[in-house]
């Protein structure tokens, strides 16, 4: 190769006055406004959420705690902001973006707030020889432990409970593990996920979620990998209370492209139909307590398999008729019974059925809803919850939703800000905005804020404000 | 639903990237209209430069920076040339030889300065990234994510192509 003319320093003085001169040809970003299509918009969404997820992992590979990341890693919309023109009040911001004006709750939650997570507290019982406790921390209700032998050596436990809130276990398939090899082990009969760093000079990490906990936890540390399993199955709950009886259960997790078809949801049974563009069904069935058989199961044309989910015996029916789903059947502690017949391939269902949660009802309802409508549709959890009414004689359809926002951890309300009115309002004491629609067939939305319980509530719909303040003021607490 | 709720994280735990997102996506889409002239496409240069530089937020040090403000219209001019160069389907040498990119006085210097801003494209961005942006040769392949030999020998071409043009422009090397 022929020798250029040029050395490094013979370059470096004229390159960077030709670089200073291009970027003087370019406005400064401040002055660069352009409003992005929806598409576009959508495509950075999805951009910044895996970013999201891959710099929880490697946060997690450097500090271990990688629990605590997780309402990171499910943060949802993130769009530029104008800080200018922030204005604080009440421990909120508000933001105005683009087409959003966005409330972001920034301070503390009063202390008196009571938090609306289980309290459970977990420990190991057994830790490889030599570690001693080194100290604790708790933040957002995710706690982690911290464990130290002699020669400095950290092995960390943390835990949070109740992940399915944040349907973090299906999200997690997805992170970018470059830095590791992931291995599926298994935890007490659970599902569990082992990274080991490929430089070999990090710790291990164990990860999984305990249905009967109802939990998630890590345990990571610079130790063998049968330390490391020892370690979680030794993991048990060592004060706090025991999670009340669910009102029921629901799928956490939904195959791509089904839609809520139908649900039947009584004391005793949960009966959920979801539907893909083609018309196919995906049924969850959930009967409490069963004495009885009380299901049916047509076995013609399938082949009898047993499986496992969450360690519990399973039976798969599996079809081979094109025309006709397979199912999978298991029992609970509680002699429940689980059904889930579906269009899914062997591990697609188990997949589905490890995903059934728990689920605890509205904790906030409203005692007044405008004549002719019917909730008729809730999804969610207790702590975060979106109650669907439908007016019988018309389409329109009328929404509360509210969702407990942990201590320090922002909340945000996006509201398209262009064919609305704004008016401040007081709500039993709160602070709200309402949002009159000034278009035809948009609805109008309130959006108050409970500071002492940390809660933020929104109602939408197709309403005067007198109708949407009076709805706003009858909801309390049910239990 | 006018209004949707959802969950983010403290400001402070704002990652670099969402605050280089927030910063320079506008600047970037401008960069990528002059050289496309079209909304979509440019849209979607940005898009792709956004990725190219995620897959390499190691190499921003500072958001709010000129080096970085540099960086990203760099990267943005990159992926808005290559926008045009898969829709022509044009072979790359040929090509590239032939686009300028964002369109800017030279210093003034009357040599070596004026030369590379007279530079293709391809043939600037290289230059810049490694003499005035101070990356290491695997560090502009990183970054124009090429293979460690094929940035070597994008730089040699570079500097070859900066010999002519100055040689071009009546000034000896």
């Amino acid at each position: 190769m022929n020798k250029t003319p040029f050395s490094d320093n013979e370059l470096t003085t004229p390159a960077k006055s030709a670089l200073t001169s291009m970027m003087s040809a370019i406005p400064q970003p401040e002055e660069c406004d352009h409003e992005f299509s929806s598409e576009f918009e959508e495509k950075m969404l999805d951009v910044i959420k895996k970013e999201r997820r891959r710099r929880a992992m490697r946060r997690a590979s450097k500090r271990v705690a990688m629990l605590f990341l997780v309402c990171c890693v499910t943060a949802g919309v993130y769009l530029g902001v104008n800080t200018s023109a922030r204005a604080a009040f009440f421990g909120w911001i508000k933001e105005h973006y683009q087409n959003y004006v966005v409330y972001c709750f920034s301070g503390n939650l009063n202390p008196a707030a009571e938090p609306m997570l289980p309290k459970m507290e977990f420990e190991p019982e057994w830790l490889p020889s030599g570690y001693v406790w080194d100290g604790s921390s708790e933040i957002n209700g995710q706690v982690e432990i911290s464990f130290k032998n002699q020669e400095g050596d950290e092995l960390t436990f943390g835990y949070m409970p109740n992940p399915a809130k944040h349907d973090w276990t299906t999200e997690s398939w997805e992170m970018d593990l470059s830095d590791m090899t992931h291995t599926e082990v298994t935890v007490n009969g659970y599902a569990a996920d082992l990274f080991i760093p490929k430089d070999g000079a990090s710790s291990n990490i164990l990860m999984w979620t305990s249905y009967e906990n109802d939990a998630a936890f890590c345990v990571s540390g610079p130790i063998e990998v049968s330390d490391l399993l020892r370690v979680a199955e030794s993991v048990k709950l060592v004060n706090g209370d025991n999670l009340p009886e669910a009102d029921g259960f629901r799928l956490a997790w939904i195959p791509d492209g089904y839609e809520l078809f139908d649900q039947d949801i009584s004391e005793n049974k949960t009966h959920v139909i979801y539907a893909d563009e083609q018309g196919r069904f995906l049924k969850f069935t959930y009967l409490r307590g069963q004495k009885e058989t009380d299901l049916f199961v047509d076995t013609t044309g399938a082949t009898m398999e047993k499986g496992q989910v969450h360690g519990q015996p399973a039976d798969l029916l599996i079809s081979h008729d094109p025309d006709i789903a397979s199912a999978i059947l298991w029992t609970g502690t509680q002699n429940d019974a689980f059904y889930i017949s579906a269009f899914l391939e062997k591990d697609d269902l188990i997949r589905l059925a490890e995903s059934v949660v728990p689920f605890y009802g509205p904790l906030y309802q409203a005692s007044w809803v405008p004549e002719g409508y019917k909730a008729d549709e809730m999804l969610g959890d207790d702590y975060d919850c979106l109650i669907m009414y439908h007016r019988e004689d018309s389409d329109r359809v009328l929404s509360f939703h509210y969702f407990y926002s942990h201590s320090g951890t922002g909340m945000s309300v996006y509201a398209e800000d262009d064919n609305y009115e704004e008016e401040t309002v007081s709500i039993n004491g709160c602070h709200g905005d309402f949002y009159r629609s000034t278009v035809e067939n948009e609805s109008s939305m309130l959006v108050w804020f409970d500071e002492d319980n940390g809660i933020t509530f929104s109602i939408g719909g197709f309403l005067d404000k007198s109708d949407l303040l009076k709805m706003a003021g009858s909801v309390e607490k049910v239990r | 639903m006018i209004v949707y709720l959802q969950m983010i994280s403290e400001p402070a735990d704002k990652s670099k990237f969402e605050s280089l997102y927030m910063k320079y996506r506008g600047m970037m889409y401008h960069v990528a209209y002059q050289i496309l002239r079209n909304e979509a496409d440019a849209e979607d240069a940005v898009h792709q430069a956004f990725l190219s530089i995620l897959k390499n937020m190691d190499k921003v040090r500072q958001v709010d920076s000129p080096d970085t403000r540099a960086y990203v219209t760099i990267i943005t001019e990159r992926k808005a040339i290559d926008t045009i160069r898969d829709r022509k389907r044009v072979s790359l040498v040929e090509y590239e030889e032939t686009m300028y990119g964002i369109e800017f006085e030279p210093p003034g210097d009357h040599g070596i300065g004026d030369a590379i801003a007279h530079l293709p494209a391809q043939y600037r961005e290289v230059l810049l990234l490694r003499h005035a942006q101070g990356y290491s040769t695997r560090e502009v392949a990183e970054i124009l994510e090429l293979n460690y030999d094929a940035a070597r020998k994008l730089l040699y071409r570079a500097k070859l192509a900066l010999k002519d043009q100055l040689e071009k422009e009546g000034m000896s090397v």
